[in-house]
């Protein structure tokens, strides 16, 4: 069970619903800077984020219908061709062949944007056997990590954390049952105790799978003797050598108020997460946020 | 009313971006602040004994901090009360985001004068500054987004939004950028698209 | 130095330091071409400027000049003066100098920008240009004495000057005469048969910072000199924006990465001068 980086992938962009229609947003995937936007009407594109006219970054621009408009000098590009269709300076000039922006193969799912810088991208990541997955998986936050995409990959391969249900109230203590060095070797497989902050005599045990999917994507299956059961999914972003980025998402049926309270519970654990990794020198264990 | 003014000063871009929110007419005195430094010389040091621009002058009120400004602009020509409720509640959260602006934010302004105006700054101190308050930022909107609520300090925008977001979005100025912090990114898009917005050098209207 | 400059770029003189503005010391402090390099007044305001890679004295020791209310200097030997610009001892006209901003940018890149008419709709908008009068009208590029000169441009502008009161038809001129120096004559709002003369003078730090000056030579009996600055400084600012996020930093030279059309002729011709003459510094060859 190894994650793998490579390019032939599709990887965890952006979150949906950060882009909004009429929105334009950028980041790094390997180094490559790249924008994201949607058509008024909603439609996604993923470009290279520079303008083939004198190279400004397209993510300052604005969009208007169907065109990303350059802040610049103003060159218009329809969406669908990345094809440079109008010049303010030059209003009857067709726009050049060679003024084409280099788009990338992106599409939605599961409230992500997925993009892959090759044509040829292996499979698309698959999560239909959470059930009707649009519904049942849901988004957390993206959340960024100054560390190696390598390992952050693995230290969340065998990160361990409280389902929600779980009380992580200050003073909750988690105590790992399998062994440190088998729970290394397996990767993910663990066993745990948790006793809650507010309540030292409540224990929950937990009992926890990891499995990688699509090389970048770890899925974290749960059980509780509580009946919470669900699954953890992190999709990881490689920016550059230096940062990761982790798309959080969670699937389960919760009610509409339980949902706002999954999604704190876990946005708490991320940021805990996001801490112990750029914090390891301060800690004893392997990843345990709340050791 | 008149506003001792710098048309690069991020902090006395706040208050036009405030007077043209509640849509009031004002004065400004062009400072020469870069490269002249005006405002260390004993004629302005008599309006701001600290220095500093802003400062503003309603009839006999004379106000220095950008901060202060918007309270005292919120709470006396507000009609509508909603970019300073009076509640205790929200007037103490708002309290909490306007020190937040007025100190770990301006990291950013450090980085900017330093980058652009070859002030003798720690840049590189001040950018990890200013990440790290941007985090902060970040994460409680992302918080507080979970249960909908799109604003610093509430449901409506508020002088704390006003206060945060110049530093905030002139960041890149200082080599700052805004990748890593979605939330803040969704946030400064919503301030731009409020009506009476307007723009200053390094933060462009959405067209 | 961390990369061989070439001859063009090496012996030109460069502003490096207002005449007035001074640090601790009577010292200032700065780089030029990668190298640090020292301005030190003595009691008489005259100026000596010191290279600070190298310990023996004669050979630190670098020209001085004053001109247009800056401090120049050189690494290379200069085969003339410092270009002259006669606008700037003319009756009636106020002069600004204005201290350096730094953009980290090729010094090219900034230069060609200041020649460029099509981005004023877009980013000095309600200023130098709005939509939809974005066209830009034919104009004439020619090289005089190994200096470019643009002519013949025309542009609709909202606020062409502190001054102007209301939208204009504005003519421009536009001369190269350094590769790090241009300057802009642009029609006067106050008096229509009059020029405005503009001029960016850059200093490369590296090749891909640069601090710029800018001076100025208007009619304008209105202005306090504060408001001129501030309008000087919001267009000079939005440029900046677009300086800092242009990609690659250093100006492709090789005519092959940025697409161009008519209306790019002076950037076009711009690019092909300092690749005639053997420029490479803060160029790349894309
Ligand atoms: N706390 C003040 C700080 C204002 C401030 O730092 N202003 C800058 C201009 S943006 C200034 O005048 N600095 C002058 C100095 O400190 O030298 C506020 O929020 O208004
Ligand atoms: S650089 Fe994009 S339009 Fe000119
Ligand atoms: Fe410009």
């Amino acid at each position: 069970m190894s994650i793998n980086f490579n390019k032939y992938h599709w990887f965890a962009f952006y979150a949906s619903q950060q882009i909004m229609p009429a929105e334009i947003r950028a980041r790094s995937m390997w180094n490559t800077d790249i924008a994201v936007w949607r058509e008024e009407n909603g439609s996604i594109h993923a470009w290279k984020n520079r303008c083939p006219h004198r190279g400004m970054r397209l993510s300052y621009g604005f969009i208007r219908g169907s065109q990303l408009v350059c802040l610049y000098h103003g060159w218009n590009y329809e969406g669908a061709t990345a094809q440079c269709s109008y010049i303010p300076a030059q209003p009857n000039l067709k726009g050049p062949k060679t003024a084409c922006v280099r788009d990338f193969a992106c599409f939605e799912k599961h409230g992500l944007v997925w993009i892959s810088t090759v044509a040829e991208a292996e499979k698309e990541p698959d999560f239909s056997d959470f059930g009707e997955a649009e519904q049942t998986i849901h988004f957390c936050r993206s959340i960024f990590v100054n560390e190696s995409p390598g390992l952050v990959g693995e230290i969340l391969k065998t990160s361990i954390f409280i389902p929600y249900g779980n009380d992580l109230a200050d003073g909750a203590k988690l105590k790992i049952e399998t062994s440190q060095a088998e729970h290394h070797q397996t990767g993910a497989n663990y066993q745990a105790i948790w006793q809650s902050g507010r309540d030292k005599k409540k224990k929950t045990e937990l009992t926890c799978q990891t499995e990688v999917r699509n090389n970048a994507i770890l899925v974290n299956h749960y059980k509780d003797d509580q009946g919470n059961e669900g699954s953890l999914i992190f999709a990881l972003l490689p920016i550059d050598d230096k940062k990761t980025g982790v798309h959080v998402l969670f699937s389960g049926d919760f009610s509409s108020q339980s949902l706002t309270s999954a999604k704190r519970h876990y946005a708490k654990w991320a940021k805990r997460m996001r801490w112990s990794i750029e914090n390891r020198n301060l800690q004893t264990d392997s990843f345990n946020p709340w050791i | 009313m008149k506003l001792y003014d710098y048309i690069l000063s991020g902090n006395c871009y706040k208050i036009r971006l405030f007077l043209s929110f509640l849509d009031i007419n004002y004065e400004t005195v062009p400072v020469d602040y870069y490269p002249g430094r005006e405002h260390r010389f004993p004629d302005f040091l008599e309006i701001n004994p600290l220095g500093q621009l802003p400062v503003l002058v309603d009839d006999e009120v004379k106000l220095r901090d950008a901060q202060a400004i918007l309270i005292y602009l919120a709470s006396k020509y507000d009609t509508s009360g909603r970019w300073y409720p009076r509640n205790p509640e929200a007037m103490g959260k708002i309290a909490m985001w306007l020190s937040f602006a007025g100190t770990e934010i301006m990291n950013s302004s450090n980085a900017r004068l330093h980058d652009m105006l070859a002030y003798d700054l720690d840049a590189d101190k001040a950018r990890a500054n200013a990440h790290a308050a941007f985090r902060i930022l970040d994460d409680h909107l992302v918080e507080v987004g979970f249960a909908g609520q799109e604003w610093i300090a509430g449901t409506q925008p508020s002088i704390a939004d006003v206060a945060c977001f110049p530093y905030v979005a002139l960041s890149r100025d200082g080599g700052i950028e805004h990748d890593d912090y979605p939330a803040i990114q969704s946030w400064l898009t919503r301030i731009q698209s409020l009506p009476r917005f307007i723009d200053m050098p390094g933060i462009h209207f959405m067209k | 130095m961390s990369k061989i400059v070439d001859p063009f770029t090496l012996n030109q003189w460069y502003a490096v330091r207002t005449e007035n503005k001074n640090g601790p010391d009577r010292t200032h402090r700065t780089r030029l071409l990668g190298v640090d390099i020292i301005c030190q007044d003595d009691e008489n305001g005259q100026v000596s400027i010191r290279r600070l890679d190298r310990t023996e004295s004669q050979d630190s020791e670098l020209p001085s000049r004053k001109r247009y209310g800056l401090v120049w200097t050189s690494l290379g030997m200069p085969e003339s003066g410092i270009f002259e610009m006669p606008e700037t001892e003319e009756e009636g006209r106020r002069h600004f100098v204005w201290d350096a901003v730094t953009v980290k940018t090729s010094g090219l890149r900034a230069i060609e920008n200041f020649l460029d008419l099509a981005h004023f709709p877009y980013v000095h908008s309600g200023i130098l240009g709005e939509e939809p009068l974005t066209e830009v009208t034919d104009y004439q590029v020619e090289r005089i004495n190994n200096e470019i000169w643009v002519k013949d441009c025309s542009f609709h502008q909202p606020k062409a000057a502190a001054i102007a009161e209301e939208g204009i038809h504005v003519n421009y001129i536009y001369r190269v005469p350094h590769p790090f120096v241009s300057i802009l004559y642009k029609t006067c709002p106050l008096f229509p048969e009059k020029f405005d003369v503009i001029a960016l003078m850059v200093l490369p730090r590296e090749e891909d910072v640069c601090d710029i000056y800018t001076t100025a030579s208007l009619f304008d009996n209105v202005n306090t000199d504060v408001e001129i600055l501030h309008f000087q400084q919001k267009i000079f600012l939005q440029d900046r924006l677009i300086l800092e996020n242009q990609v690659p930093k250093l100006l492709p030279l090789g005519g092959r990465s940025e697409v161009s059309v008519r209306a790019d002729a002076a950037s076009i011709a711009y690019r092909r001068w300092l690749l005639d003459n053997g420029l490479s510094y803060g160029a790349c060859t894309g």
